[in-house]
């Protein structure tokens, strides 16, 4: 089934007063700011939750501080509220999880998601945070669509994937760091292991 | 990176990967690997060689597999037309096994969009068996083997001498192919599309579970000296009613505490038919009494039998009772001959209750029994 035909949680327009229509201002963690219009912050659920429990009015929207976003940076930021701005008042999907969910990327959103792997990623993050659902889909999608024709070497470049050997060299660093002296009794018992005893103490 | 992403997110990336890329995915290491097992979004059960297909397949039981990779050796001229429809991926894939490096080029699938890994023509028996391996540690499956080929392209045949189900499909036999069976251990059951003609002490009569598709020249002989627990015998032309009487006979004379259950259908085209009332009078038969067994059969996990019906239904059944106490049911109509012994009568209800073939589309409601199907 495609996402147009899943089950949704329509937007009611006709709900929501005249006067509230307005544009929130969002400041990144590189101080950025952002303005957003009410109807683009509805694909968020989180964003849509922390200005309904602000109250702001348009006032406050101007006088007071912009409201932080303090683990996303501008960049991110900014295709989040582009994408958000694009398909402001479009029906949120749900996913029930009782039919296998087909996604298609839309020309726009694939064009937004031309970026490279990383901010990719941080998008996904951001997606994730903020709970903006048909975004963190079609990034998924995106991700997943990463993997065709891959062979497992190409798949490790591409999702950034550490070897075996890289994780045990990762973990043995990490165990070094923690307690050198642990390393050093391993070495000795290592040691006495090649030279034919069979107990530390 | 992918790594780093919360849980939910990589399932929902892991969700929309093909098969084959999950696969890749989890070849990729062991951190991976362990991600797609924690994830779990497919729930199969066994991995199956189709060598008749060159394909790797994931199974749900009792559900025929899902194609995950084809293999092939590069000079194989029965795939020649895929190795060059389309051009191979720039990189290769090495696998490990059984000491040896199987180094692969690979090709998408024109149709079935699933890669083709080519090995050099002496790995080609190893290939599959290596991919097995792999398949079933990356999608958590029990280790059985399971193989489906044919007597015409034995030369293709896994590298192993080990299968636990083997599937011989639509082959024409010859002479010598019997001796294919000589050299095979099958540790749990066997599907041959036709009869062999083989010694009634041959090794297959051993099989724990044996369908034997076309019996039409089976007799009564083999039916007694099937040494396994299930044996299904399709198209019967060659047994007739006094024959089931000798069968019965021999159960009730001999020792046999192994046999669960044999059914023998007749073949639709033929003349002959089963005759409750003839076989009966030959033996001290009871209808069935609630106090001493079950309604309902549990059928072993042998290979599958449908049916419009549930086949298992003892209810109709007539009950034998040999000197050890051990007791059988019979049910006989005139194309279907059921034999059925009671290892435990009273078998737990909510293990043993009818069940109903997954539909494919505009199928036809089927009651079965038994579960190795791939």
């Amino acid at each position: 089934m495609s996402v147009e035909n899943a089950p949704v949680v329509d937007v009611d327009e006709a709900a929501i007063p005249v006067e509230k229509k307005m544009y929130y201002r969002f400041e990144s963690n590189d101080k950025k700011e952002f303005r957003v219009s009410e109807l683009a912050i509805q694909q968020s659920e989180t964003l849509n939750r922390l200005v309904e429990a602000m109250g702001y009015t348009s006032e406050d929207v101007e006088n007071k501080p912009a409201i932080a976003i303090e683990n996303i940076d501008g960049k991110t930021l900014k295709l989040v509220f582009q994408w958000c701005e694009h398909h402001k008042g479009e029906a949120i999907p749900v996913d029930d999880g009782s039919v296998p969910k087909i996604v298609e990327i839309p020309e726009f959103d694939a064009k937004l998601m031309d970026i490279d792997n990383g901010l990719l990623f941080k998008l996904i993050w951001a997606a994730d945070y903020l709970n903006i659902v048909q975004l963190l889909n079609v990034s998924c999608k995106k991700v997943a669509n990463m993997a065709q024709g891959k062979t497992p070497a190409q798949l490790r470049r591409v999702y950034l994937l550490p070897s075996d050997e890289e994780d045990e060299a990762a973990k043995r660093a990490a165990q070094e760091a923690q307690d050198p002296r642990a390393r050093e009794v391993e070495e000795e018992f290592e040691e006495r292991k090649r030279q034919g005893g069979n107990s530390f103490f | 990176m992918l790594l780093r992403l919360p849980y939910l997110v990589q399932m929902q990336i892991i969700k929309q990967l093909e098969l084959y890329e999950y696969f890749f995915l989890g070849l990729c290491s062991k951190r991976t690997k362990l991600m797609l097992q924690r994830i779990r979004c497919h729930s199969f059960d066994k991995a199956v060689i189709n060598t008749f297909r060159s394909v790797l397949q994931v199974q749900k039981i009792p559900i025929t597999g899902e194609k995950v990779v084809m293999y092939s050796a590069k000079n194989n001229m029965e795939n020649m037309h895929l190795r060059h429809e389309v051009k191979f991926w720039d990189r290769r894939i090495q696998l490990e096994f059984r000491n040896t490096t199987i180094r692969c080029r690979i090709s998408t699938h024109p149709t079935l969009n699933i890669p083709i890994l080519w090995c050099k023509s002496k790995h080609q028996n190893l290939l599959p068996m290596t991919l097995h391996h792999y398949i079933c540690d990356v999608f958590h499956l029990y280790t059985d083997i399971q193989i489906i080929f044919r007597f015409s392209r034995l030369s293709d045949f896994p590298d192993t001498m080990e299968v636990d189900n083997l599937w011989e499909y639509a082959s024409q036999y010859q002479e010598g192919h019997v001796q294919f069976f000589d050299k095979i251990n099958i540790r749990n059951s066997l599907n041959l599309s036709e009869f062999l003609t083989l010694e009634v002490f041959h090794k297959i009569l051993s099989v724990e579970h044996i369908l034997i598709q076309a019996a039409q020249y089976i007799t009564v002989e083999y039916l007694w000296q099937f040494r396994g627990c299930t044996a299904v015998f399709e198209m019967v032309n060659s047994i007739s009613n006094q024959d089931l009487v000798r069968f019965l006979n021999n159960w009730l004379e001999g020792d046999n505490r192994k046999l669960e259950a044999i059914l023998v259908r007749m073949n639709y085209a033929s003349s002959n038919t089963f005759d409750k009332e003839e076989i009966f009078r030959n033996f001290d038969v009871k209808p069935w009494d609630p106090k001493r067994r079950a309604r309902r059969f549990l059928y072993p996990d042998g290979w599958r039998v449908l049916d419009e019906t549930d086949p298992a239904d003892c209810t109709e059944g007539m009950d034998i009772e040999r000197n050890d106490g051990m007791l059988a049911t019979v049910i006989i109509t005139p194309t279907l001959f059921r034999f059925f012994v009671w290892h435990q009568r009273f078998p737990d209800p909510v293990k043993n209750k009818p069940m109903i073939k997954p539909p494919m589309v505009g199928e036809q409601k089927w009651m079965m029994v038994g579960n190795i199907f791939f």
